[in-house]
């Protein structure tokens, strides 16, 4: 953490690192403090402009938006970590494997992660919807599937890299065996590279999980989803801008956010880019 | 006269993608605690023999030729495979360049405590290892072992760090250490002081060391015997003391000839005339014929003979030169 901080060389790194820190905690805790229940209708209530009662107002049925907003950050932060973490562990490990293996069965793969590449996200996703039903789990797998080959490819060339470096000759050596290998000599080095494209993928993979959800093929309203809030809420921007602007700056914020941190990793640690001074 | 530790006879390594012959019919043999030199020029094929021979070069392969290692023939079928099983415990290997060699990751300790772990088979405690590693890092002659046992390659120099690598491949007590040219990369004095260390742990361990290099002189001072490579042909093999002061191969006194010292005037240094031949050549005959001042055209047909693994003086010079005289 400390280390994150000390990489920050502009006051809009900073900002992004405090407001990263914030959607985290956010995430974790925001269903906590939400005042109201997110999903209560109350028709009583519906269209309010933000008041002391309701902070930031209430939607078309009478939901808080606050409410909606916090747990909303629970849900869109953990749909884009359990897109993340499966996508890392099965491209990361497809990568690997490649590079190890080499030859024909390596070029199979990395063939085969080319292609897949070339199947748009939007479209799986809509077929995935057709095929599951439109839902929050129906987008999370669409993207799982369509995003692994970057992994795949970019472990790949970086595991490529480190296997013809002279340590790992040394390696040879010495008797490592491959499974020692891959744990302490190829993932510790390749992880600078892995950390900002995972930092980088966190914002995009964000953006697609709220678009997703925003064309109806995602999260289904009433779940509070940033993407859904959003399409729920277009239909009322004239009387009821608030409902919209909520959701909306949320997502700008953390995919802005984590974008600059990402870059910001990326100038630090990824040795391939030129460092450039502010 | 004692039992040869490490020897190989004819043997010839060639490229898995063409064949090509790139090193030929090499016989040498190597004694416990012996310092053995190999010398040759760039692209002569040592290290490419020896990484062959060791199962660490991965697109060439032994195609003829017999390895023994204490005492045992290694097998034809599967041979990388068993030659790379003798690495990391019984036979050690330090690489070329110490600033890659090292994991750039890893805590210096560890990467020692993990060769002593795989030397072993199996644990013998973390403190006894982590006292073991300290001890070997003291051993090598790095300063303050403690604190370099929790360092990073990158917060040590060159020369410390050529240390640590000898430290990790001393730390599995091998009874053969194989250098490929493992002080190239760092200045005159720390070269010294490297080779030194090496030697000091073939005297007091019985440690046999094969030491590569392009460096003649080098050699001539620290080792005790010296087989000389060229164009993929093993064409000398002599007593380091016998350089400059009695009949050896053309090749070896031509090398010879080039290295400038206190006695010699500028006019007694000569370059060899031509271009070296590479390893792979492939003709008959000498590689060094068209370049040697005492070829005749007999040098550019006839075989090489070849030495068996018999440890002593070899010359294969066709004319005759340098042999036991």
């Amino acid at each position: 953490m400390r280390t994150l901080w000390t990489y920050a060389r502009t006051n809009v790194e900073r900002t992004a690192l405090i407001l990263a820190a914030i959607v985290i905690l956010l995430a974790i805790f925001g269903a906590w403090l939400a005042p109201f229940d997110p999903t209560q209708i109350d028709f009583r209530a519906r269209l309010q402009a933000p008041s002391w009662e309701h902070l930031l107002g209430t939607d078309g049925s009478g939901r808080d938006v606050l409410s909606r907003l916090l747990h909303g950050a629970q849900i869109t932060i953990l749909s884009t970590l359990a897109v993340l973490s499966v996508v890392v562990v099965f491209g990361c490990a497809v990568g690997m494997f490649s590079a190890f293996v080499g030859g024909p069965i390596d070029n199979m793969l990395m063939r085969l992660a080319d292609v897949w590449l070339g199947f748009p996200p939007l479209i799986l996703a809509l077929g995935f919807a057709s095929a599951l039903g439109a839902s929050l789990e129906a987008a999370i797998w669409a993207l799982i599937f369509s995003w692994w080959p970057n992994y795949a490819r970019l472990t790949r060339m970086v595991t490529v890299d480190i296997l013809s470096r002279k340590f790992i000759a040394s390696a040879d050596a010495l008797g490592v065996p491959t499974h020692a290998k891959v744990t302490r000599y190829v993932i510790p080095n390749a992880f600078d590279v892995l950390i900002v494209q995972v930092t980088l993928d966190i914002s995009a993979i964000m953006l697609a999980i709220s678009g997703l959800s925003f064309i109806g093929v995602g999260a289904q309203i009433p779940m509070p989803e940033w993407g859904a809030m959003i399409a729920d809420g277009r239909s009322y921007v004239a009387n009821g801008w608030w409902i919209v602007l909520a959701p909306g700056l949320m997502i700008f914020l953390t995919a802005f956010s984590f974008n600059v941190i990402g870059d910001m990793l990326r100038r630090e640690l990824d040795p391939t880019s030129r460092r450039r001074q502010p | 006269m004692t039992e040869a530790l490490f020897a190989m006879d004819d043997v010839t390594v060639a490229l898995r993608s063409n064949g090509r012959k790139m090193v030929t019919g090499v016989g040498l043999s190597v004694k416990p605690g012996e310092a053995f030199g190999v010398v040759g020029e760039s692209g002569s094929g040592k290290t490419l023999l020896t990484r062959t021979v060791f199962g660490l070069q991965d697109d060439a392969e032994l195609v003829s030729g017999r390895v023994r290692f204490d005492g045992q023939l290694l097998p034809e079928q599967g041979y990388a495979r068993a030659a790379r099983k003798l690495l990391g415990g019984r036979i050690g290997f330090v690489p070329q360049d110490p600033f890659s060699s090292l994991n750039p990751t890893m805590r210096v300790g560890k990467q020692i405590t993990e060769a002593l772990y795989l030397a072993r088979g199996m644990p013998m405690g973390a403190q006894r290892t982590k006292a073991r590693a300290i001890e070997v890092l003291g051993e090598v002659g790095i300063p303050e072992p403690e604190l370099a046992f929790n360092q990073f390659p990158d917060q040590f120099s060159g020369g410390m760090r050529q240390r640590i690598v000898f430290a990790i491949a001393l730390a599995q007590e091998p009874k053969l250490l194989i250098a490929d040219e493992p002080t190239t990369a760092l200045d005159a004095i720390t070269q010294r002081r490297v080779i030194e260390l090496m030697l000091g742990r073939c005297r007091s361990h019985g440690m046999a060391l094969i030491l590569i290099s392009h460096n003649l002189e080098l050699l001539r001072q620290s080792v005790d015997r010296i087989a000389v490579l060229y164009g993929g042909q093993l064409h000398n093999i002599t007593h380091a003391d016998d350089i400059g002061s009695r009949t050896v191969h053309p090749y070896t006194e031509a090398l010879f000839e080039c290295i400038p010292s206190k006695e010699k005037t500028l006019a007694d240094i000569r370059a060899i005339p031509g271009e070296p031949v590479g390893a792979g050549f492939g003709t008959k005959g000498c590689a060094f014929a068209s370049r040697c001042r005492y070829a005749e055209p007999i040098c550019r047909e006839t075989q090489l003979p070849l030495n068996g693994d018999q440890p002593g003086r070899f010359s294969a010079c066709l004319l005759g030169r340098g042999a036991d005289a």
